[in-house]
């Protein structure tokens, strides 16, 4: 009869294999966690996309089915406002909500109202161990402009009219802000 | 009773398979990396925000009395070159044409923006760009790939007076990276394109 060869392994082979498998475990796990990250990511920017294009889209809808007539400023205790008005006889605002940039809060729940609707400009999931920006209006990785929205260009044909604010956040790699601009034949 | 053979692999054997499965990965991941690129690309195509914005260029284009002189040279040509405000027939309409572009984010960078009316028949329109009788100066890869994804519509689907605009535009944005303690932010140069009929 065959003599079987039923030793099993030794201490020193068993924990070669060990770190062997501790060393593919954690490269692996590297890898995955920044997969994870890269996903995160991804999920909050098609997030704070679709708020920006429902806004977008929800402005120049009402800019090419009413027409616009003319744009103005307009004050609001929320924050920085502009005033559509439109050739059917109504209007609606467009405010972009102040925040206070040393509160982490105020700058998670940015918003703009348009036609009394709330649109959320933020996320608050952002991932957000990033520390304090350098620059004005920046609250940890998020940097949003500061100064007027808007901007109104008169012409001999016409005036164009602009609604513009930056949004960005260091992790990722867009603007979120709204840059609307029109023009308004004479 | 059976003599069971339990030798295992011997390591000639792992190594070959393991070589034969590492070409395999490579093989497909070569084949799967330009696809990443391909959607890094098409984000950047027919977003809503410049599909108004190419709107607004699309009234200026409209408000031009040149409008019927410029439709003839793309029937013979198959497109007509307008990115330059110089083209417009008044003064009043290039410095419109030249405060529009600025406010769209036309030419900030170092990219150059297009904006050409097209024939409907965009295959012919095609052709002339992929033989190199336009966009052949370096630099123009960009556009050339946005009108190599363009859907074909031809004259039988589209109607012969049917007319396309080709826009691009430029987003300069603050990519910030953290660097230890601080964000470190850098410039970067996004073109985006759209795709609009001209109907007069």
């Amino acid at each position: 009869m065959k003599k079987l060869g039923n030793r099993g392994f030794t201490i020193v082979e068993v924990i070669v294999c060990f770190v062997l498998l501790m060393i593919i475990v954690t490269a692996m796990l590297k890898v995955a966690m920044s997969y994870r990250t890269t996903a995160q990511n991804k999920e909050v920017e098609e997030q704070l996309s679709m708020y920006k294009n429902l806004l977008t889209k929800d402005v120049n809808k009402d800019i090419l089915e009413r027409g616009l007539e003319s744009m103005q400023r307009c004050s609001s205790s929320e924050g920085r406002c502009v005033k559509l008005n439109f050739i059917d006889g109504t209007f609606k605002d467009f405010i972009l909500a102040d925040v206070n940039v040393f509160d982490r809060n105020s700058v998670q729940n940015k918003y703009v109202r348009y036609g009394g609707i709330k649109y959320p400009m933020m996320k608050d999931e952002i991932p957000d161990v990033l520390s304090e920006g350098s620059r004005p209006g920046d609250y940890q990785s998020i940097y949003i402009s500061s100064g007027d929205i808007f901007d109104a260009t008169e012409l001999n044909l016409g005036i164009v009219y602009t609604i513009e604010f930056k949004i960005e956040y260091a992790d990722l790699d867009d603007d979120y802000g709204i840059h609307i601009t029109t023009l308004v034949k004479k | 009773m059976k003599n069971s053979n339990n030798n295992g692999f011997i390591l000639a054997e792992t190594l070959v398979v393991t070589v034969f499965v590492m070409i395999m990965f490579m093989f497909l991941y070569r084949n799967s990396l330009p696809l990443v690129g391909e959607y890094e690309r098409r984000k950047n195509y027919d977003d809503i925000e410049t599909v108004y914005a190419a709107n607004e260029i699309k009234k200026l284009i409209l408000m031009d009395p040149a409008f019927d002189s410029w439709a003839n040279t793309v029937k013979n040509d198959y497109y007509k070159d307008l990115s330059d405000c110089s083209n417009y027939s008044t003064d009043d309409l290039r410095i419109m044409c030249g405060v529009l572009k600025q406010k769209l984010g036309m030419d900030t960078g170092s990219k150059k923006d297009y904006i050409l009316l097209v024939t409907n028949d965009i295959n012919r329109f095609r052709l002339k760009v992929k033989r190199g009788e336009i966009f052949n100066e370096g630099g123009r890869r960009a556009v050339k790939d946005y009108i190599s994804y363009l859907p074909s519509i031809t004259s039988h689907t589209a109607g012969y007076d049917q007319y396309y605009l080709i826009f691009s535009r430029t987003e300069i944005l603050d990519i910030g990276k953290q660097k230890e303690e601080e964000i470190v932010y850098t410039k970067k140069q996004v073109q985006k394109f759209a795709y609009l009929e001209v109907n007069r």
